[in-house]
């Protein structure tokens, strides 16, 4: 095995000063957002893309995976001290963890979190150290149609994920028309240009994120940016009681997350559902759920935080995002001119196990920074959130036209902004739309090249078996919803 | 009980029906197929197709559903005073400059949205405006529109 020499050769790039103060800023920013309301780790990596843009992108990377997995510990608190989700792969926590919180221990449910976190996002990150590189061998085999059948599955599990079926695959072909704006990239025809020579290089990655995440986001909690009363935070080193109560949880909790996170698009929230009722079912006395039981907060915590390393698997390995976040880390090493997938082992290798060394760093910091500072954090939720979204629309404005200076990005943003509020409000996922930008030349590219290759034949795409494979797996991704959702409605169809 | 349709959705869905049968059109003046490879045209062709088609299903579920909630009255009126104040910023950035642009919208948004201390958002403005030409101006050395007064 050669991943123990190469973990070495990333410890020694992510322990360069620069890069550890990237991990650190990363970690701390992800803290934040995550405790602030109102802006999530989407948002936060968007707006800082433009300020990015010079940094070597082991270092952007380093930085944008430490704002994701730090936003997991940054919701807890939310969660915990005022009963509203930050993220929401934390309102499983929010059940038990608040009710901790009124019963005078919320310092112990803070604690058990940022331990339980640590435990699992190291065990997470170990995971993606073992699976990621075989997985991505494996896929080396990939040829076009086989490219073109996993962004199929990418869009389709990421679509299927959210409230709607339906909506999010509006969302993702919405995406996937959107990046075939510009010139085509085979025959150099303009298309959708509309008369508009800045229309020419097609929609930005980054203006539609930005729009979408910061300016949509922003709209639609501006009208409720009141603060809320905050309960007090003392005593986070758990019991020797609370830590018999919960190891096994936390364990649980880490393998269920890492599996579940590393299934495209299921994500942290799913996983800390499932490990939330895990713990229910196996509790000796389940009436204690919802009441305030450790175990509720232990599971879960451990789960999304596993989840977190675990979407980094398909991401790294096969270049199809595990969530939300993950398709905009993607479209950022897209910018920096890193391609994710399969040759990212080989030709990005040192890259990789730099951003893997930093996330075992990464976890040390936040379990370090959550047990003496949680009260310190907990102090952001006083701040109104009415002083902080006019600042986040100035850096939407900034961070949109300096990508490209240029003023029409800035109609697209307020544009874009509107159409996230829309979607927003009335429950349409977001990240499928920005995942179909990123990945609409990689599956347009892959598609005419291998009708190129069969001469127009489209059994090509399941006539290789690993091809259909994915295939069988992006519509096992969109029944399953369906059928579930069919069969939650049948006891009604039939009075 | 009054079943009542959610109209975002059927806005939301009109306006990505819309989207699709631009495409649909735009696709029809490109080469569709060349040889044995689709052309320009097939692909925007195909999504514009799906488009309409999943928009419709959508509209027609905000139709079956009729589920929405009430909006409380006045809850639009704050976002969409943000968004015009974002608006009247973009508008302003070539014309007053970043730093004069973004001042006046952070100004507008503490005072009048959000009924702040006049000296508090006069303060919270400028610190902000000046935060971020400091960031991008001076640091990155982004050239933001400077206006008249060189800002």
């Amino acid at each position: 095995m050669d991943a123990f020499p190469q973990l070495m050769a990333g410890f020694v790039a992510a322990l360069t000063p620069g890069n550890v103060a990237m991990c650190f800023l990363g970690v701390l920013l992800g803290q934040v957002v995550g405790v602030l309301p109102g802006i999530g780790p989407s948002a936060a990596i968007a707006l800082l893309l433009p300020i990015t843009f010079g940094l070597d992108p082991t270092a952007a990377l380093i930085l944008f995976a430490g704002i994701y997995y730090g936003s997991q510990y940054g919701g807890t608190l939310t969660s915990v001290l005022i009963s509203v989700p930050g993220e929401s792969s934390t309102v499983m926590t929010s059940i038990d963890g608040y009710q901790m919180a009124l019963q005078g221990r919320a310092g112990a449910a803070l604690g058990i979190a940022a331990i339980g976190s640590f435990i699992a996002g190291t065990l997470g990150t170990v995971g993606l150290m073992l699976i990621a590189p075989p997985l991505a061998k494996m896929a080396l085999a990939f040829g076009p149609p086989e490219y073109f059948s996993l962004v199929v599955l990418g869009l389709v599990a990421l679509a299927a994920v959210g409230s709607s079926v339906l909506k999010g695959l509006v969302a993702g072909v919405a995406g996937l028309a959107l990046g075939t704006m510009g010139i085509d990239p085979q025959v150099g025809t303009a298309r959708f240009d509309f008369g508009q020579v800045w229309l020419l290089d097609g929609i930005e990655f980054i203006v539609l994120t930005v729009a979408l995440f910061g300016l949509g986001e922003v709209l639609s909690g501006c009208a409720d940016a009141a603060a809320r009363p905050v309960a007090k935070v003392k005593d986070v080193l758990p019991t020797r009681e609370d830590w018999q109560r919960s190891k096994w949880p936390i364990a649980r909790g880490s393998v269920i997350g890492f599996v579940i996170g590393v299934l495209p698009a299921t994500g942290a929230t799913i996983a800390s559902f499932v490990a939330y009722i895990v713990e229910k079912k196996l509790a000796r006395d389940p009436s204690r759920f919802g009441k305030g039981a450790i175990e509720g907060v232990a599971g879960p915590e451990a789960s999304n935080n596993a989840a977190a390393s675990g979407a980094l698997v398909p991401m790294l390995s096969l270049g199809v995002p595990g969530s939300g976040t993950t398709a905009v880390i993607l479209g950022a090493l897209i910018m920096f001119g890193v391609r994710p997938g399969p040759e990212m082992f080989t030709t990005n290798a040192s890259l990789v196990w730099a951003l893997i060394a930093s996330m075992l760093i990464g976890n040390l910091i936040l379990l370090i920074m959550n047990l003496p500072l949680a009260g310190l954090f907990a102090r952001l939720l006083a701040v109104p959130y009415s002083w902080l979204y006019p600042p986040i629309i100035a850096l939407c404005i900034a961070g949109v036209y300096s990508q490209a200076n240029s003023i029409e990005d800035c109609w697209l943003l307020v544009g874009f902004g509107l159409v996230g509020w829309m979607m927003r409000r009335y429950d349409w996922p977001m990240a499928p739309m920005v995942l179909g930008l990123v990945l609409s030349p990689l599956f347009e590219t892959a598609m005419r090249q291998s009708l190129t290759l069969s001469l127009g034949d489209p059994t090509i795409f399941v006539a290789r078996p690993l091809s259909a494979g994915l295939l069988a797996c992006a519509a096992l991704a969109l029944l399953v919803p369906l059928a579930s959702l069919a069969w939650q409605r049948r006891p009604r169809a039939v009075r | 009980m009054t079943r009542r349709v959610s109209l975002g959705d059927l806005g939301l869905a009109a306006g990505f029906a819309a989207m699709g049968l631009v495409w649909l059109a735009g696709a029809r003046d490109m080469p569709m197929w060349e040889r044995e490879t689709p052309g320009p045209g097939w692909l925007p062709f195909a999504f514009g197709v799906l488009l309409v088609v999943l928009s419709a299903a959508a509209g027609l579920q905000a139709l079956r559903r009729a589920d929405a909630p009430t909006e409380a009255p006045g809850a639009l009126r704050k976002p969409l005073l943000v968004l015009a104040a974002t608006l009247a910023a973009v508008l302003g950035l070539e014309v007053v400059g970043f730093v004069a642009a973004i001042f006046l919208m952070l100004l507008v948004l503490y005072a009048l949205a959000e009924r702040k201390p006049l000296l508090g958002s006069l303060l919270a403005a400028a610190g902000v405006s000046a935060a971020l030409h400091l960031i991008f101006v001076t640091w990155l050395g982004v050239p933001l529109p400077a206006g008249p007064f060189g800002g």
